[in-house]
């Protein structure tokens, strides 16, 4: 009989081992970005960007999550980078354990900088930490340009913001500048690369952005 | 999208603080922000759906939703807003702090 006062972070469990996951890549020396957007906008093909530009100079690993398929890890492996795929079943984010069981099966040397692709969705992952430096989130400009309001806490809490598919532009309705001020009014300190995976546009721009991040050189 | 997984992870609390007899639980108190991404009738669809497997069957969620409040470092006041935005609506600063909204907690269990 009575009342039991408890506040606990529900999401507590999750938060511990992110906590474990910065701590273990700070050590490594490891520069770790979680890729968040909807389904579609172009995670993947800025993956593979990435990749064609760093591999050369950067030791860099990815984890794919995706609801199903390893299509994305096939993707990323055709490219030679070693990458880990997760298989969700259903889930709609990744949660720091899965990225800590995952890493662990990462077979590579030397690593300078991890890219985590989240699953598709502008909402749930927002609210798991993962043990990433920082969350890159990433809208198209086939989606409008209200995604930051209608999706706020993604946008509060990334410190990169990417307006990918610029070579579109022209074809829909939606004005970069627009998403750049709905993303400012909500987060005031993004950073904000324009890209096109298509024409290759802002890519070096972003490269440039991931080197100078990285912890080891 | 996610609220099975809150609600598992709300049991899983539960059972670190009730350790005996579970369905003397009756309620389970929540305070969840307007901005923590969590739909409350589907949080208390997904609880009802498995707690019984858990014996909480006596249990309900009561859920305390927190509003959005900006707290405004020029002019020093605290509004609430139904949208997030990082300047003031007040004097439109964007010298600001969200002091409340993004809450996820189990703050009280109630048991019979
Ligand atoms: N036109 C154009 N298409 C793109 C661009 N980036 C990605 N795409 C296409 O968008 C689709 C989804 O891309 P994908 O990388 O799989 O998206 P993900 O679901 O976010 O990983 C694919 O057909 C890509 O070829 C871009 O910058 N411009
Ligand atoms: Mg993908
Ligand atoms: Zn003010």
């Amino acid at each position: 009989m009575g009342v039991l006062t408890v506040e606990r972070k529900i999401l507590q469990k999750n938060d511990v081992i992110a906590a474990e996951n910065r701590a273990m890549f700070l050590q490594l020396g490891l520069f770790t970005i979680n890729l968040l957007s909807s389904p579609g906008s172009g995670k993947t093909s800025l993956v593979e960007k990435t990749i064609e530009v760093l591999k050369e100079k950067v030791n860099m690993a990815v984890i794919e999550g995706d609801v199903q398929t390893d299509l994305d890890a096939r993707r990323i492996e055709k490219l030679g980078v070693p990458v880990i795929q997760i298989v969700t079943n259903g889930g709609c984010h990744l949660e720091a354990n899965l990225v800590h069981e995952s890493f662990k099966n990462l077979i590579a040397d030397h690593l300078q900088f991890l890219i985590i692709e989240n699953v598709g969705n502008l909402v749930c992952p927002a609210s798991y930490d993962l043990g990433e430096d920082c969350k890159v989130v990433l809208v198209s400009t086939t989606e409008g340009d209200d995604k930051p309001l209608k999706y706020p806490a993604m946008f509060i809490k990334a410190k990169v913001m990417i307006i990918n598919k610029i070579d579109l532009v022209p074809y829909v309705n939606c004005k970069p500048d627009v998403i750049e001020q709905n993303a400012l009014s909500i987060n005031p300190d993004l950073k904000i690369f324009r890209t096109s995976c298509t024409t290759g546009e802002g890519i070096q721009e972003w490269c440039g952005w991931i080197n100078s991040n990285l912890r080891v050189r | 999208m996610h609220e099975l997984s809150i609600a598992q992870e709300i049991i899983g609390i539960v059972d670190q603080y009730v350790a005996e007899d579970k369905s003397s639980v009756t309620k389970i108190r929540l305070k969840i922000g307007k901005l923590s991404n969590v739909v409350v009738d589907s949080l208390i669809f997904c609880f009802d759906a498995i707690k019984s497997d858990s014996n909480l069957q006596n249990a309900e969620l009561v859920v305390d939703e927190v509003p959005i409040a900006i707290k405004c470092n020029t002019c020093n006041s605290i509004e609430e807003v139904s949208n997030f935005a990082a300047y003031c609506p007040n004097c439109n600063g964007t010298d600001t702090v969200m002091i409340s909204g993004s809450e996820l907690n189990v703050t009280e269990i109630e048991i019979d």
